[in-house]
Order: structure tokens, then sequence, then C-alpha cells
């Protein structure tokens, strides 16, 4: 009836529409590009180690991400005036709260004054450490990928301190559960 | 001799499927500026001017959908001997955040004014400082870290500056909205008199259109393999393929009916306009609300079945709607074999398509007139390339028996779809209405099957074929009178009817609400209905989740409905929208549905208060 080059240029159609359809499945669902990152700043990526990265916590003690080694560790940015972000703080302390024993460490990062953060997490109390990146420089979002410095912005550290995910936005308890299982999966 | 056309043949054919891939890859990389977050200086665009000495004007130009915060813009002059006064800002939109307290943000367009003295002589230029915060209120929900951004202006005057334009003076726009007129400036807005720099504004938009362009040259193009108008443009291919006319008659044609199929998606789309002017709620689909059209369209999807399969042959001068139109009709007959794609294709929506034409039904006129043109383009290329490039022809297969049987097996999806349709009507208007399009396609078929056998020149078969014609309409016309039945409110347990009131008791009442907004003639919607929230898993998560399942009907026009769409910006159904507990903000889920995707949606909704209470007490 329909010989094979018919067949084979309505398959190819069918294809490109589906791929195309797929594509935009698959793209929607990213966030954009980031800008590069000035000259001279050394952006981290998937793979890379960041165990020695070294933020001031709330009282100006410089603390390391090693401190933390052998644990999933979870960088959560943050600042007061970014309102998503206050949204996913008590969903981020309740995970902190239900997956501890699953490995689970959640380090918030203030993009912000030590003082106005504290005044703020004493109206909004979580049980996760925090540390202060404002005054980094390099800017710490930068070195986490996060070039524009947009916020929220969530980043995945394995247990052995290299870096396995990256998210712009809110974070969401499916999202952190498939992270931890992950994390959890490739430490072996 | 057989090698070179194998070889031929395989050139073709990697040729078409690199374009096809090159196209739906050029898509996918133009969808993610398009669907981007724009960087902070084109989110809020900043001019500075001075227009009167004394007082700095700002101008921030706010992309549709981020707002900025009225209490972190601040500014300050950096140049010594000066003296800077209080940076008055108008009122913005009252919000209460439950950590920040009241806050005031803009959308659109602010106004703010700088006002400074001199200790001495005024210097000729001044620096400002100006840094200012602002979010990203839709998905995804992103706030950019304060920008601070400086500007050198000179204070003899001069047009409005931009940051990184330095000196080049770039004009500042009339005030453009509420919050710009209530501003209580000191300074005449002497650089207003100067038109506003169209590169300037139009270039976020001009990305958008640009996009739904493509979106919309995709989607025209993926329409014509959808099941209601792949068989015409087959039945149409092959009776170019029959016809073995001229290739100048054959490109004469194939424009005919490139134009048939553009004038009717801009005359959709001027109805659309004229719709829209009158404040109807207008999306793709919308045309199905309205039982005369759904019946009109099951009569002509069942005529052309009837065509296909043989079973009337038409009469010459009607002219059957592939081949005989094609041998027999002149370029009339080819617009009209573009007008009835067009006809055939309005119930489908191709992927892609969606996208576009959300952009279209809210864009400007013009914008929404290129939009149509554009899928007006896609769903005629094809066929047009065929006609006009003799190396398209050539790839078709070469005619044969085979296309009468072709034609035959294509008529059996066009009367599925009319199936389709009478079954929308069932749901519409009930089993009268049912009946009555039956009726009229009985008294159609009859109609074709007397003129068909009648002989030229007798009258009186002509006559009756008239009578059998005008029966058919009378009987399709009575379609558009029978009363909707009575749809009861449903109440049982966790799942009632839509109704914007009890949504909003149900919402201050703290409870989570799953909003799905669905019409009988929406596939995409039967289909998630199918997958998703028919299923025992879907019921047992409401029962979980205590979230309280709302379900509005669309099939018919509700203005009720119309306006919760539009407060969503859905250019159609389906639309979802889950409200957290606690009474929260609703948040939209896309129109394909997982079951995971749900999942996530209900559970999250259900989850956040009880982290969220304890902290604000």
């Amino acid at each position: 009836m329909m010989d094979r080059r018919t067949v084979l240029i309505l398959a190819l159609a069918c294809l490109a529409a589906f791929g195309g359809w797929w594509l935009q499945y698959r793209w929607t669902d990213k966030m954009p590009a980031q800008p590069p990152a000035p000259a001279g700043v050394h952006v981290l990526a998937t793979g890379d180690s960041a165990s020695d990265y070294t933020l001031p916590d709330l009282d100006g003690n410089p603390t390391t991400l090693a401190k933390w080694h052998g644990r999933v560790v979870l960088l959560n940015f943050w600042a007061t005036w970014c309102a998503p972000c206050r949204e996913e703080m008590p969903m981020l302390a309740r995970m902190q709260r239900e997956h501890a024993r699953d490995g689970l460490q959640v380090v918030g990062i203030a993009m912000e004054q030590p003082r106005s953060a504290a005044l703020f997490l004493k109206q909004l109390p979580v049980d996760y450490p925090i540390l202060i990146g404002i005054d980094a420089d390099p800017v710490p979002t930068t070195v986490f990928g996060d070039t524009a410095g947009l916020l929220p912005y969530s980043v995945l550290i394995g247990r052995d301190g290299r870096i396995l995910e990256a998210k712009l936005g809110a974070l969401d308890p499916a999202t952190i559960k498939d992270w931890l299982a992950e994390a959890n999966a490739s430490k072996s | 001799m057989k090698m070179t056309t194998a070889c031929k043949l395989r050139s073709r054919l990697i040729l078409l499927a690199t374009l096809l891939l090159a196209a739906a890859g050029a898509f996918a990389q133009n969808s993610s500026p398009g669907e981007g977050l724009l960087p902070v200086t084109q989110a809020f665009a900043l001019k500075a001017s001075i227009a009167k000495p004394g007082t700095v004007e700002l101008h921030f130009a706010i992309a549709p959908h981020y707002y900025l915060y009225r209490g972190r813009i601040h500014a300050k002059i950096v140049t010594s001997g000066v003296t800077t006064g209080a940076l008055q800002t108008p009122a913005g939109i009252k919000e209460h955040d439950p950590y920040l307290g009241d806050v005031e943000i803009y959308h659109d367009a602010v106004d703010a004014s700088l006002p400074y003295t001199a200790t001495g002589a005024i210097p000729a230029t001044l620096k400002v400082e100006v840094s200012y915060q602002g979010c990203h209120e839709v998905e995804p929900k992103i706030c950019y870290p304060p920008n601070t951004e400086t500007f050198t202006l000179p204070t003899s005057g001069g047009g409005p500056v931009t940051a990184a334009g330095g000196g080049n003076a770039i004009n500042g726009g009339a005030p453009r909205n509420p919050i710009t007129a209530s501003l209580a400036t000191a300074a005449g807005p002497a650089a207003s008199a100067l038109p506003e720099s169209a590169a300037q504004t139009a270039s976020p938009i001009g990305t958008g259109l640009a996009f739904a362009l493509l979106l919309a040259f995709t989607g025209g193009l993926i329409l014509n393999l959808m099941p209601c108008v792949l068989p015409v443009l087959a039945i149409k291919a092959v009776g170019v393929l029959e016809s073995g006319e001229s290739r100048q008659r054959a490109r004469v044609h194939a424009l005919a009916y490139a134009a048939g199929v553009i004038a009717s998606f801009l005359a959709i789309g001027l109805a659309i306009l004229g719709l829209r002017g009158a404040g109807h709620a207008v999306g793709w689909g919308t045309q199905l609300q309205q039982p005369l059209i759904v019946a009109l369209l099951a009569c002509v999807l069942f005529a052309v079945g009837l065509s296909m399969s043989g079973v009337v042959q038409f009469g010459n001068r009607l002219g059957n709607v592939g081949a005989g139109l094609t041998r027999r009709g002149g370029a009339a007959g080819h617009f009209f074999t573009g007008v009835l794609a067009v006809v055939v294709a309005s119930p489908c929506t191709a992927p892609f398509m969606g996208v576009a034409l959300a952009y279209a039904f809210v864009a400007p006129a013009s914008h929404e007139l290129l939009v149509m043109l554009a899928l007006g383009v896609g769903l005629a290329l094809p066929l047009t390339l065929i006609g006009l490039v003799p190396a398209f022809a050539r790839l078709l297969p070469k005619p044969g028996r085979w296309m009468e049987t072709l034609k035959q097996v294509l008529a059996f999806p066009m009367y599925l779809s009319a199936v389709w349709l009478v079954w929308v009507l069932a749901h519409q208007r009930g089993a009268d209405a049912v009946a009555l399009v039956l009726i009229a396609m009985v008294l159609l078929a009859a109609a074709f099957w007397w003129h068909g056998r009648g002989r030229p020149g007798r009258r009186f078969g002509h006559a009756f074929t008239v009578v059998l014609a005008s029966a058919a309409v009378v009987s399709l016309y009575g379609v558009a009178h029978v009363a909707p039945p009575a749809h009861g409110a449903v109440t049982d347990g966790n799942n009632m009817t839509f109704n914007p009131a009890k949504l909003q008791s149900l919402r201050e009442a703290g409870t989570p609400v799953f909003v799905d907004i669905g019409a009988d003639w929406c596939v995409t919607c039967k289909a998630n209905e199918y997958a998703v929230l028919n299923t025992r898993k879907f019921r047992k998560l409401l029962q979980e989740t205590g979230a309280v399942y709302m379900k509005g009907d669309w099939t018919d026009v509700d203005p009720e409905i119309g306006a919760y769409l539009k407060s969503f910006h859905s250019p159609g159904v389906p639309l979802y929208v889950v409200y957290p507990r606690g009474g929260g903000a609703g948040h939209a889920l896309p129109t394909v549905l997982t079951g995971s995707l749900v999942r996530n949606a209900l559970v999250h909704a259900d989850m956040q208060p009880a982290d969220v209470e304890p902290a604000t007490r």
C-alpha cells in the first residue's frame, strides 16, 4: 500500500515531533543559564570537592564544610529579603529533624549581615547551623555556581565532600528525599 | 541506476531528518531564554535623569511577573559638595509579610525622585548610586540580590541615562500606570516629551514574540499530523499526485491552498480579537462551547468521511474533497481545501500550540495576528512545499491503486472524530441534541446520495437535493435551541463542583483544595482524568492529605470559570490549581499531570502549615 519510503518519512516526522515535545518538556523544567563568573573566580562544578570551603558562623568563628565530612550536606543560600527562601526554611528544618538519621545535614548560608540574620532567626528558629556568606570574597553563591546570586539556591554535597546537585528556586521535600537517596547510593 | 536512485533517496531522507531535528533542536535552544529569568538590569530597567536642577529623577520599568520592594530602593549622590535629601517614592501595593511586617511592592513601573542641594557651586556632573532589590513572583520564584547601579548625570539637564550607557541619552517614558501617576514629585517631567525608547522597552516582549512565533510555527507543522487533519491532507496530497498537472499549475494551486489556510487563521485571529474586545473569555477550544459549532463540525467531519469512503460520489460540480477538487476546481477549489483543513483542525491542539496561543490571547492585537499567521504558515507549509518544489513531490510514493485504499482507510479517523464531537454534544445538551445532529447527518447523507445519483438536467432532482440539505440545516439549527440539561451541584465528602464562593470559604477555613477545571472537548483533560484524577490512588491521596477536590466544567460557557481561568492567565483548559493548607495562594500545576507530580503538589500543600504555624506564633 504505502512504500517503505513513505513509512520512513512519516516515522521520521513523528519522531521529530516527539523529540521536539520531549525537549520542550525537559528544557522548560530547567533553570536559565547563569551568567559567566567574574574573571579569576573559580566556580565549583558537580564532582568538585567543597570540603575545604570555609565561612564564618553567626559568632564569626570560621567553619569549614569538612566539619560535616561523612554526612550528606545540603547547603541552602538564603536572605531575609527573599520571601521564597523564608517559605522553605521551616520545611528544611523539618527535613533536618526527620532525616538526620539518614545522614542529612542542612547548612544555611545567610547572604545577610550576622546581626540581621540572628534577629530574623529569633523569629524563625531553625535547628540547623547557619553560616554567614555576605562578606566572603569571592561571593559564595558564585563559587557554588549561582553566579547571578539569585536566591533561594541549594547545593547537595555528598559524604565524600563532592558536589552532587544544585538547584535554583525553592526545594520541595520530594526533591530532598530524592537527593538524599542519590547521595546515599553514591557513597558505596 | 538503481544504486543512484537509492543513494539519492537516502541523501534526501538524511536531509529531511536533519532539517526536522535541527528545527526541534533550534526550538529547544530557544525555549531556554524565553522561559528563563531576565538579567537583573532587564527585570528592573532603571533610568536616571536631572530634568530640573535640584532633583534626580529615577524611573524603573519592571518586567511582567517581577516586583520591586519599596523599602529596598536606596539612592545617594556621592559627588563631594552635594547633600542628598530623602528619596521620594510613591506608595506601592501593600502586602503583609510575616517577618518583615507590612511591605510595599511595585509592579510595571515606578518613578522616584531624589532632591539634592549643593553647598557651593553646583558641579557639572553628579555621581548617583542607586540600589534596589526585587523578586520574580511566578515559578521559578526567586529573588535577585540587591543590585547597585552608578550613574554620572550632567546637572545642566538632559535626557535620562542608563547606568550601562554612561553619558548616552536614552529617553524616559511618560507615566504609564497609577503608581507612576500618583507620584508626588516636585519636578516637571521635562524628558517625557521625548518618545519612549523602543529598544529599551520592547526587548523582553520582543523575545516573547519571537519565541511564540516559533512555537506557533512548529505547532502548525505538527497540526498536519493530527488525526483530524492528516486524512484531509493525505487525500489532498494524493490528489496532487493523481492530477499530474503542470508545474506552473501545481505552483498556483499550492499557493491558493496556502492562502486558504492563512486567510482562515487570520479570520480566526480577527474573530478572537473581536470577542476579546467584547469582553468574552476566549481560548483555543472555546468555539467548542457552542453546541451549534460542535454539531456543525461533526457534520463536516462526517461528510468528509463519506466522501473518502466513496459511499457517496459527489457530483462533478460539487467536487469531492480530495481528488475531485484538485482535478476540477481551479485555484478557488484549492483555497477551499485550505479553509477546510483549518475547519477540521479547529478541534485539535498540537504540541507547542498551547504556549503560543496562551501568549497570543493576551498579547497586543498585532502580535496575536502574527502568531495566527505563524500557525497558518506552519499548517500550510508541507503541502505547499510539495506543490512548489518538485523535489518534495518526488518524495511522495508513485500513484497507484493503493491510493484508493488509503483514502478509504483514512475515512475512519474522520468518523471517529465525528463520534467524539457528538459525545461532547451529548454532555452539553443531552440526548435531544444528539438525536438532532444524527438526524442532520442522515439527511446530509441522503442529500449527497440523491445528488450523486441524479442525472444532470433533471430539475426535480436538484430541487429534492436542496430540500434534503435544507432539512439537515434545520435539524442542525434545532441543536442551538436545546436547553442544557440541569447539572446538579455535586457535593459528596471531598468532591464538589467548582464554586468561587465555596472555594473562598474553604481557603479561609485553611483546607487544602485541588481545583480541576476541564471540559469534555479537551483531550488533555480526559487523558489526565484517565491517567491520574479518576484513579483510586488519587482518591486515597485526597483522603490522606485532607484536600477537597473541586471540579469545574468549562464544556459550556461559564463566566465564573472564565474569570477564574483568566486570574491564572490560562488560555483555556485544563487548569489545575492546588491551594495549601492554611489558606495560602494557589499554585497552578502543569497541564499534563503525572501521578508523582500530583502527589508532590498535594503532599506539599498539606505539609506547609504545620511547619509555618509554630514559627509565626
